[in-house]
């Protein structure tokens, strides 16, 4: 439901600051995860939160997949970090920080699947679960994703590059997005489809470049 | 469906807009589908680099970490405890064995006393029952007498968190038979080796609310699902003062899946020619307790004037109500896991911290700007109201507090569309609006929390913020964040919907405004207090992060990093 409201114009608005909340990065790049996971082994509890600060998108975009509400993810991904937290001792420090968390996610979502009742979301979340066991493990290939979607993205026109925007960082659903496009949801839902095979063609059109 | 229309399915359609059916077709064809697969895993690759890349997801790093602290303490604690009881078995069994093999008893105080002298788990047996019993710790199941008989414990009584489920097939045939259908249908079947009823279209239930129990019910699937409870007797009381019509009291509770999870209680009236009460406000929403509780069962209960909703002693939402039910309506479809009427009362309802002193607004200074058509005026008790008609400009009146503002609680009457109330720095300009918009029905009116910045005013999605014609607001501004609670009662509280906002500059002016347009637009005033920082000690980590398992504005690292240093 949405509603337009002509702009309050009582007195000259103050300059607020509406972006106070982007977050600092607290990890220092060129600390490797291996000397964060030492000190975080040892009590650093600095060197924890870096790790989770460089891994926190993976991680929720992994779980984010998988899951149909964004509030799962959320606190999946709390619940990731806190496990790890609590077996941060036992973690080989000479092993792969990234895939160690994927595990403990993907333990996390055969838990989540067996606990939750709501069956549709646990037909998703099990669908996941069986795709990956049969097609083995997809970091990698999500790796090269990533390296080349910022730039498929600026190749996208503005009203697909902002749908995209607003439903995987706003969260709004096909009709609220129609509604700030001056759309149809049927026209929103058709425009994201559109971009979403606009990005895959891009994608692999990249791929084949560099291979 | 041929696998090549799952692949265009699968295409096509986000994860969310495939219905179980699809995801059980899909799934069954993925062993054999080659295809299907690598079109799914495609699909999940390109999601998750999208979720990962584009969503802005921070982490409350302070929260985590806290929570990490507490886990790892509890976990101490409890190695300890495990090893004292462990240390607490070796004796008793050492000593046991002593009693067997020598025929004579040792001195028991000097025993009993070594032994309760360990730490041990609280859910283990006393270590001299053990004793006496020659039971180990595996067979603590049965609790031993003085003399030494062993017998069977006693029933423990229902954990009234447990979910609660049909006991067999013929306790959901029973309550199946106990729901008259006015549209759709009842249908019972076994999932799990479990009966269940799954209902769809209207269900009257006739049953009898007893003067001292709650309805208990078990629902999954059951998204948009309602519950109607009236009163028909009336509201002599008063319950609900003037939000609500005379004649039988109604309440609508609703579960809403999207955009989260949680249950909205609906102040409401049953109008003759109606066979459904009609939404008048919204009371009161259990913020997504129950889905973080991760529990399904929830206990409905009269109490004090109020429908309580719960869970166990958890209390998640309160709506006026002027009695007992007599009239329960399930409206939608839902599968049903269990349903009873339990005894004892429902859990008492938690009210918030009312302000301490209620503020007459008409008391303060208040400084207008009033275009032709605009009019200000101080009511009876101290009210006041702004009121414009056909007006061209904004009309706004505004008071100073004479410092920094924490927190602002007022009573409203009858906001009408294009209307509000503003929080703002010294100079007067805007920065925040509890904005009051049209709603979807004939004479409904919205509210919502936005900053000035935002010209087109957008209602959470969820549950319609439908106004209480007399309703109460919060206003807090602590830990950087602007949030807003409502009530229709000044009692029970609930979070105005939709997302906290950062507040960078210091609010000092609380002000009421009517948008220029045509008609007349008008608020009313009826309590007015303002709180400082030096008045009242917000407490931000219990009242504004307490209920959610996130805030909306994640804490910053450096904040976090800052505090490290500190004891």
């Amino acid at each position: 439901m949405a509603t337009d409201e002509v702009d309050l114009a009582i007195g000259q608005c103050e300059a607020v600051a509406g972006d106070g909340a982007r977050a600092v990065s607290g990890s220092d790049p060129t600390v490797g995860d291996r000397e964060l996971v030492v000190a975080a082994q040892s009590g650093d509890r600095a060197a924890f939160a870096a790790l989770v600060e460089r891994y926190q998108g993976q991680i929720y975009g992994y779980l984010r997949a998988r899951v149909l509400q964004a509030s799962d993810a959320e606190d999946l991904a709390q619940e990731v970090f806190l496990r790890s937290y609590g077996a941060r001792a036992r973690f080989d420090s000479s092993a792969m920080v990234g895939p160690w968390l994927i595990g403990i996610a993907r333990n996390l979502l055969h838990e989540h699947a067996r606990k939750t009742r709501r069956r549709r979301e646990v037909g998703w979340t099990e669908m996941c679960l069986e795709v990956e066991e049969q097609a083995g493990p997809q970091t990698e290939r999500v790796d090269e994703l990533l390296a080349q979607l910022p730039e498929c993205l600026d190749s996208l026109g503005n009203s697909a590059r902002q749908a995209i925007d607003w439903k995987y960082n706003s969260r709004l659903r096909l009709a609220e997005i129609g509604a700030r496009l001056r759309r149809s949801e049927g026209a929103a839902k058709l425009l994201m489809f559109r971009a979403r095979q606009a990005l895959k063609k891009c994608l692999e059109r990249r791929k084949e470049r560099r291979s | 469906m041929t696998d090549e229309r799952l692949i265009e399915l699968i295409d096509e359609r986000s994860p969310e807009e495939l219905s179980a059916a699809e995801v059980a077709e899909i799934r069954a064809r993925l062993k054999e589908s080659p295809a299907l697969r690598e079109a799914l895993a495609g699909r999940l690759r390109l999601e998750q680099a999208l979720h990962q890349s584009v969503a802005q997801f921070r982490l409350p790093i302070e929260l985590l970490l806290a929570k990490a602290a507490a886990i790892q303490a509890t976990s101490t604690v409890a190695k300890l405890l495990g090893w004292g009881s462990t240390t607490a078995l070796m004796i008793g069994v050492s000593v046991g064995t002593l009693v067997a093999l020598r025929g004579e008893a040792p001195n028991p105080p000097a025993i009993a006393q070594r032994v309760v002298d360990e730490p041990t788990s609280p859910s283990d047996e006393p270590a001299d029952t053990l004793l006496v019993n020659g039971f180990d710790d595996g067979q603590k199941a049965m609790v031993g007498t003085p003399l030494g008989i062993p017998v069977p414990p006693a029933a423990a009584p229902p954990n009234p968190r447990d979910e609660l489920y049909f006991a067999d097939d013929a306790d959901a045939a029973a309550w199946r038979s106990s729901l008259e259908t006015v549209a759709g249908d009842v249908s019972q079947r076994t999932v799990d080796n479990r009966p269940e009823l799954v209902l769809r279209g209207l269900q009257v239930l006739r049953h009898a609310w007893p003067a001292t129990g709650r309805m208990r019910l078990q629902l999954v699937d059951h998204d948009r699902f309602k519950i109607h409870l009236s009163h028909t007797a009336g509201d002599p009381l008063g319950t609900a003062g003037a939000n609500r019509p005379a004649g039988p009291s109604s309440v609508t509770l609703e579960f809403f899946a999207q955009p989260r999870p949680l249950w909205a209680a609906w102040l409401a009236a049953r109008r003759a020619n109606q066979p459904l009460p009609e939404r008048l406000a919204l009371a009161a929403h259990d913020d997504g307790q129950l889905a973080r509780l991760g529990a399904a069962t929830i206990d409905v209960g009269y109490r004090e004037g109020r429908i309580v909703l719960s869970h166990g002693e958890t209390e998640l939402l309160a709506a006026p109500f002027s009695g007992l039910p007599d009239w329960i309506v399930f409206e939608g479809d839902a599968v049903l896991h269990g349903l009873e009427f339990a005894d004892g009362a429902v859990a008492a309802a938690r009210p918030l911290d009312a302000p301490a002193v209620v503020g007459v607004p008409a008391d303060r200074d208040w400084q207008h700007e009033l275009p032709e058509g605009a009019k200000w005026t101080v009511l009876p008790a101290g009210r006041v109201e702004l009121l414009a008609e056909d007006s061209q400009a904004d009309a706004h009146a505004r008071c100073l507090t004479g410092g920094e503002l924490r927190e602002v609680c007022f009573e409203l009457e009858d906001p009408l569309p294009g209307t509000g109330v503003y929080l703002c720095g010294d100079q007067g300009s805007a920065a925040y609006r509890l904005a009051f918009v049209p709603g979807d029905g004939p004479d409904q009116v919205c509210f919502t929390l936005t900053s000035q910045e935002t010209s087109l005013v957008q209602l959470p999605e969820g549950p319609a913020p439908l106004c209480p014609a007399r309703v109460w607001f919060r206003l807090v501004s602590a830990a950087g964040m602007l949030r807003a609670w409502f009530s229709c009662d000044g009692t029970c509280w609930s979070p105005v919907l939709g997302p906290a906002l950062p507040v960078a500059a210091p609010l000092s002016t609380v002000g009421v405004y009517c948008l220029p347009g045509p008609g007349t637009r008008s608020i009313r005033m009826a309590h007015l207090t303002v709180t400082g920082p030096a008045d009242r000690a917000i407490e931000p980590t219990t009242e504004l992060f307490g209920r959610r398992s996130f805030g909306p504005r994640p804490f910053l690292l450096v904040e976090f990093a800052s505090k490290l240093g500190q004891p």
